[in-house]
C-alpha cells in the first residue's frame, strides 16, 4: 500500500459510514470497508480494523443499527443500517461538510 | 451522553455481541483473503496480507472492547473480582480482619448518629448560630446560670446595639383544661421579640400580633406539633378555645415539628406581656433571656457589649444590681453543652479503636502479602506495573474494608436499642438519633478511608518485593516481622490508652453509686401539682389543700410517709437567698443558702436523717413562732462546731423577721452525687406569708406547685400512685398531677452520662484490647514461621525448648512493653481531657495506670503462648531438609 495514499481526517470517518450506508441500505463492516476504498479510488488508506470501533460508536449514539443477517455467500454477518436520528446526523454533518471544506478551499485557493 | 450510557451499562459484561465481533472479524478476515487470493497470493500470503489491511486483528478487538466500555471501571471491576477471588481463598484471615473492622465501624457509626443529632444536625431555628442565652450571674458567688428580672430584661433590650431581638420566656407549669383529661403542661410565656427571635414562623396559622404582647390582650396560644396531634389528633385548631389555669386562651397557631423553645418539654407558647411596674422590678429573679445577634456582630462582640450594659446597670441601680453581671451562652451550647466533653472523650475512643482496628489488618495484610509474593512477582513478571499491582491491593483493601463496614452498620442496628437505653427518655435532640442516610454516607467514607489506610503500607512493601528476590528468597518477612511488631506496639499503645480510660471511668460510677445522696430513694414516687392562682390565690386556701391531700395520702394503705417540697433532688430546680443569723444585720456581703419550701412530712417520706432537734410539724403555722431547719453544711458554714437548735436566723427582705432554728438534717445530694453539698435550709410552707417580703409573688407560685413524695412501706411506690391521683380528683376535680417518677429512677438519670461514658469507654477499651492481643499473637505466630529455620538450628545445635520458648516470648514483650509505655505515657498527656469526666479519682491515679500495664503485660506474655509452644516443637530434621 502506497504512501502516496491521504490518511482519513480525524472524525471524518464517521460521516464517510454514514453516507454509505445511506447509499447501500443495510452492509456488513467488510462491504463498507470495500465500498469506501472502491468510491475513493483506493486513494484512501482506510485501516479497516478502525470501522468497527466506529459502528459500535455509532451505534452507542444511536444513529445506526445493527442485526445479524447473511451475506451473499451464505456466510452469517452483521448487517448495519442508518436509523432516522443517523438520517439527521448524516444531513447536518454533510452541510457542515460542505460548508467547512468550501471556506478550506477559499482561504487555500486565495493564498496560493 | 446516549454514548456514555451504553457504554457504562455494557461495564463488566462480557456478552453474546463479544463472541459475535470475533465472528465478524473473521469474516472480515476471510472475505479479504478471498479477495487476495483472487488476485493471485498464496492462500497464507493472502491471509497475512488480509490481517495487515485489517491493521491487525487483536488491536481491533482491543480497539472495539474500549468503545464497547469505560476502560477505567472495566479495570477496576476486574479488581474487585479478582480481590473477592483472593479474599474467598483465605477465608480465616478475612473473616477476622472484616470482624475487627465491623466493630470498629459499628462504634464509630454509632457514635455519629449521637454526634450528629446533638452536635451537627442544625438547631430549630433561623440561622440558630446567631442565637445566644442570657443569664445573670450573681458575683459574689460566683454562680452564673441565675434567672433574669424583668426590668434587667427590659434594659438590655432596649439599650443593646448588637442585638436584633430578644425575648424573655417565663416557663410555668399549668393545668390544660376543658377538652379532655385535664393534665399538666408546661407553658412558655414569650415576651414581644418571640417571633423574631426564633425565626420560625409556625406551621399552621400565626404567630402573636404585636398588640397581643399588651396586658389584657394575652389570651392567645400557640401549640407545639406534638400536643397538636397527640391531644387534638392533627384536626384543625386554629381559633379553638384551650383552658389554662382556668383561664381561656385562643390557639392561633402550631409550630413546626421538631421544633422547641426553649426545652423540649415546653407544648404551649403565650405572650408575656411586660409592664411598667416590670421595668422597675430587678430584684425578682425569674425569667429565662434568649436572644438574636445581629448580622455581622461576632457573638463575642455582643456579648461584650452586653457586659458593658450590666455594668451601666450596675453604677445605676447600685441597690439592686452591685453584685450582678450576666453571661452569655451560645444555643447550642446552653441546650447539650454537658454533653459536649463526654462526647468529645467517646469520639476520640472510638477512633483510637478505629486505629487499633486499622492497624492490626494492616498486620495481616502485610504477611499474607508477603505470602503472595511469588504470584504478584509472576504478575509483575507478565507486564503488570508497579501502580497497577498497588492498585489491584488496595482495591482488595477497599472491598475488605466494605465488607467490614456493611456488617459494621448491621451490628450498629442491632445494637441501637441499647444504645438508645444509656440515655434517659427525656434526652434532648431535635433530630432523631438513627441510622440515616447522613450516616451510612459517614460508614462509607470511613471504610474507604480504612481501606486506604491499612492497604497502602503493605500494598507498598508487597509491590516493592523484586521478581528476583520473590522468586529466590524464603525469608524476606524478616523485614515485615519487625513492621508488624511495631504495628502490634502501635496497637498496644492506643488499647492501653483506651483501657485506662474505662478504668478510671468505671471508678468514676462506682463512686458515684456508693456517695451517700443524704435521702433513700428505694420506696419514694414523686409527682407534682400546679394550683392555678385563679382559686389558690389566697395562702390560706393552698395550705388546705396540701394539709388535707397529705393527710389523706398518709392514711392510703402502705403509705409509709407523704410529703411536699417545691425543689426535689435531682429535679435541677433550685432556689437561693442570702441569711443572716444570731441578729447580725443583713448586709451586702451576707452569704448565701439554698432553701427549700416544705411541708411536714417530708424529711419522713426522703428519709433525711435528722442530725439534732426536730422535724417540722403541722404545728408550724402562720400563727406560731417562725421555724426552720438547717444541713449540715449551712451549720458548719453558719455556726462552725456550735449547736445552733435554737439559734436565729432570717432570710433577708424588709421585714426582717427571724425564725428559730429547730433542727439540723443531714446533707443531701440535691445536684446529683458528682457535686458537693450545698448549704440549704428548710423553711415550713405554711409559714412563707409571714416572711415574705421581696419577691412574695415568686415564694407564693413556687409553694402553688409543690413536688408531692410519697414513701411506701415496701414494694413498688408506684402502686400508689393511683390512690393519690383520685385523692387530688377528690379535692379538686380539675386537678391533674403529672411527672411522676419513682426516686430510683431519677437517682439512676441522674448518672447516665456517667454511665454511658462508662460503658462506651469500657466496650471500646476490651474491643481495642483483644484486637491488640490479636495482633501479638498474629506478630508472635508469623514471627515464628519465618524464623523457623533459624529455631531449628538451635534446636538442632542443643537449644533446650523452654529457652527457645523463652526467646519467642521475649521477643513478644519487648514490643509490649514498650506499646504500654507509650501508651501510658500518652493516656498521662491526654489525662486532661477524661478529667472533666472523673469524679473521687484523677487522670493520673497510679493504681489504675500500673494495674492496667501489668494486666496488659501478662495478657500479651498469655497471647504468646501458643506460638512460643509450636517454636519448641519444630523438628529439625524436616526443617534443615526441606528446602523450602
Amino acid at each position: 500500500m502506497g504512501g502516496e495514499k491521504a490518511d482519513i481526517l480525524r472524525g471524518t470517518l464517521d460521516l464517510l459510514v454514514l453516507k454509505t450506508l445511506d447509499v447501500l441500505g443495510p452492509m456488513h463492516g467488510y462491504g463498507i470497508a470495500q465500498r469506501i476504498q472502491q468510491v475513493s479510488g483506493d486513494l484512501l488508506s482506510l485501516n479497516q480494523g478502525t470501522l468497527y470501533p466506529a459502528l459500535l460508536r455509532l451505534e452507542q449514539r444511536g444513529w445506526v443499527q445493527s442485526r445479524l443477517g447473511t451475506s451473499d455467500n451464505n456466510r452469517r454477518a452483521r448487517f448495519y443500517a442508518l436509523t432516522p436520528a443517523g438520517r439527521r446526523q448524516l444531513r447536518q454533518e454533510t452541510s457542515d461538510w460542505v460548508k467547512v471544506s468550501g471556506v478550506i478551499n477559499r482561504i487555500l485557493r486565495a493564498t496560493d | 451522553m446516549r454514548e456514555w450510557v451504553m457504554r457504562l451499562l455494557s461495564v463488566g459484561r462480557r456478552g453474546r455481541r463479544d463472541a459475535e465481533l470475533d465472528e465478524e472479524i473473521r469474516f472480515h478476515v476471510d472475505e479479504l483473503a478471498h479477495a487476495f487470493e483472487a488476485r493471485g497470493l498464496a492462500p497464507a500470503a493472502a491471509r497475512a496480507a488480509a490481517e495487515r489491511e485489517l491493521g491487525g486483528v487483536e488491536h481491533t478487538r482491543q480497539a472495539w472492547r474500549d468503545q464497547r466500555t469505560w476502560l477505567p471501571l472495566e479495570e477496576l471491576l476486574q479488581d474487585a473480582r479478582y480481590a473477592l477471588r483472593v479474599l474467598r481463598r483465605s477465608p480465616a484471615v478475612t473473616a477476622s480482619a472484616a470482624l475487627m473492622l465491623a466493630v470498629a465501624v459499628a462504634g464509630t457509626t454509632a457514635l455519629f448518629t449521637v454526634v450528629d443529632a446533638v452536635l451537627l444536625a442544625p438547631l430549630p431555628y433561623a440561622h440558630a448560630d446567631r442565637l445566644v442565652v442570657l443569664y445573670e450571674e450573681y458575683l459574689t458567688l460566683h454562680a452564673p446560670g441565675v434567672s433574669v428580672t424583668p426590668g434587667n430584661f427590659l434594659a438590655w433590650q432596649s439599650r443593646a446595639r448588637s442585638i436584633a431581638a430578644m425575648t424573655a420566656i417565663d416557663l410555668r407549669q399549668q393545668n390544660l383544661t376543658a377538652d379532655g383529661d385535664p393534665v399538666q403542661v408546661n407553658v412558655g410565656a414569650v415576651s414581644r421579640g418571640f417571633a423574631a427571635t426564633v425565626g420560625v414562623p409556625p406551621n399552621v396559622g400565626r404567630t402573636f400580633a404585636d398588640e397581643e404582647f399588651e396586658p389584657g390582650r394575652e389570651r392567645v396560644a400557640i401549640i407545639s406539633h406534638a400536643l397538636w396531634t397527640t391531644r387534638y389528633g392533627g384536626a384543625p385548631v386554629d381559633g379553638r378555645t384551650i383552658v389554662l389555669d382556668d383561664r381561656p386562651y385562643t390557639i392561633v397557631g402550631v409550630m413546626p415539628p421538631g421544633f422547641l423553645f426553649p426545652t423540649a418539654e415546653v407544648a404551649i407558647w403565650v405572650p408575656l406581656p411586660l409592664t411598667a411596674a416590670d421595668r422597675e422590678n430587678r430584684t425578682g429573679h425569674g425569667l429565662r433571656a434568649v436572644a438574636r445577634v445581629r448580622d455581622g456582630v461576632t457573638i463575642a462582640a455582643a456579648a461584650a457589649e452586653l457586659h458593658d450594659i450590666a455594668a451601666q446597670l450596675r453604677r445605676e441601680f447600685p441597690d439592686s444590681n452591685r453584685e450582678w453581671d450576666l453571661t452569655v451562652t451560645p444555643a447550642r451550647e446552653a441546650l447539650v453543652g454537658n454533653t459536649t466533653p463526654v462526647l468529645a472523650v467517646m469520639i476520640g475512643a472510638v477512633a483510637l479503636l478505629l486505629v487499633v482496628a486499622c492497624a492490626n489488618v494492616a498486620g495481616l495484610l502485610l504477611t499474607r502479602g508477603l505470602a503472595r509474593s511469588r504470584e504478584l512477582a509472576v504478575r509483575a513478571a507478565l507486564g503488570a506495573g508497579r501502580l497497577r499491582i498497588v492498585r489491584q491491593l488496595l482495591t482488595e483493601s477497599v472491598i475488605l474494608a466494605g465488607v467490614g463496614a456493611a456488617a459494621g452498620v448491621l451490628l450498629a442496628w442491632i445494637a441501637q436499642p441499647s444504645l438508645a437505653a444509656l440515655r434517659p427518655a427525656g434526652f434532648l435532640t431535635w433530630k432523631p438519633v438513627a441510622i440515616d442516610a447522613r450516616a451510612l454516607l459517614f460508614a462509607a467514607g470511613v471504610a474507604v478511608s480504612c481501606g486506604a489506610l491499612f492497604g497502602t503500607l503493605p500494598a507498598i512493601v508487597a509491590s516493592r518485593t523484586s521478581i528476583a528476590a520473590a522468586a529466590t528468597a524464603r525469608s524476606s518477612g524478616r523485614g515485615a516481622a519487625r513492621l508488624r511488631t511495631t504495628l502490634v506496639a502501635v496497637e498496644i499503645a492506643l488499647a492501653v490508652v483506651l483501657v485506662i480510660g474505662a478504668a478510671l471511668l468505671a471508678q468514676t460510677l462506682r463512686h458515684l453509686t456508693v456517695v451517700d445522696p443524704g435521702f433513700h430513694p428505694e420506696g419514694v414516687v414523686s409527682m407534682t401539682v400546679s394550683l392555678p392562682a385563679t382559686r389558690y390565690g389566697a395562702d390560706a386556701t393552698v395550705d388546705v389543700f396540701y394539709r388535707t391531700l397529705l393527710a389523706r395520702l398518709r392514711s392510703l394503705p402502705r403509705v409509709r410517709a407523704a410529703g411536699a417540697v417545691q425543689a426535689l433532688p435531682l429535679s435541677g430546680n433550685t432556689s437561693v437567698r442570702p441569711y443572716s443569723i444570731d441578729g447580725a444585720p443583713m448586709t451586702r456581703a451576707s452569704p448565701v443558702a439554698h432553701y427549700r419550701i416544705v411541708t411536714p412530712g417530708y424529711l419522713e417520706a426522703m428519709r433525711i436523717p435528722l442530725r439534732a432537734g426536730r422535724a417540722f410539724t403541722d404545728e408550724d403555722t402562720a400563727d406560731h413562732p417562725l421555724v426552720a431547719i438547717v444541713n449540715e453544711t449551712l451549720r458548719r458554714q453558719a455556726w462552725g462546731t456550735r449547736n445552733p437548735v435554737g439559734a436565729r436566723i432570717t432570710f433577708g427582705g424588709s421585714t426582717g423577721r427571724w425564725a428559730e432554728v429547730v433542727g439540723v438534717v443531714a446533707d443531701v445530694r440535691h445536684f446529683g452525687p458528682a457535686a458537693p453539698p450545698a448549704p440549704e435550709m428548710y423553711w415550713p410552707a405554711a409559714q412563707l406569708d409571714t416572711l415574705t417580703t421581696g419577691g412574695a409573688d415568686t415564694l407564693r407560685r413556687m409553694r402553688r406547685g409543690l413536688t408531692i413524695v410519697v414513701s411506701v412501706t415496701d414494694g413498688d411506690p408506684l402502686v400508689v400512685v393511683s390512690g393519690v391521683r383520685a385523692a387530688v380528683r377528690d379535692l379538686d376535680p380539675s386537678q391533674p398531677i403529672a411527672n411522676v417518677r419513682t426516686l430510683t429512677s431519677l437517682m439512676s438519670e441522674s448518672l447516665w452520662l456517667s454511665r454511658a461514658a462508662a460503658w462506651l469507654l469500657t466496650i471500646f477499651g476490651a474491643a481495642a484490647l483483644a484486637f491488640a492481643l490479636l495482633g501479638v499473637f498474629g506478630a508472635a505466630s508469623y514471627a515464628v514461621a519465618a524464623r523457623r529455620r533459624e529455631l531449628a538450628v538451635r534446636l538442632a545445635l542443643g537449644a533446650a525448648p523452654g529457652a527457645i520458648a523463652r526467646l519467642v516470648v521475649r521477643h513478644a514483650l519487648a514490643g509490649a512493653i514498650a506499646g504500654v509505655a507509650i501508651g501510658v505515657a500518652l493516656a498521662l498527656s491526654l489525662g486532661r481531657a477524661v478529667s472533666a469526666l472523673l469524679v473521687g479519682v484523677t487522670a493520673g491515679d497510679a493504681p489504675t495506670l500500673v494495674g492496667v500495664s501489668a494486666a496488659v503485660v501478662i495478657a500479651t506474655a498469655a497471647a504468646t503462648w501458643i506460638p512460643a509452644r509450636r517454636a519448641t516443637r519444630i523438628d529439625p530434621n524436616t526443617t534443615l531438609r526441606n528446602a523450602d
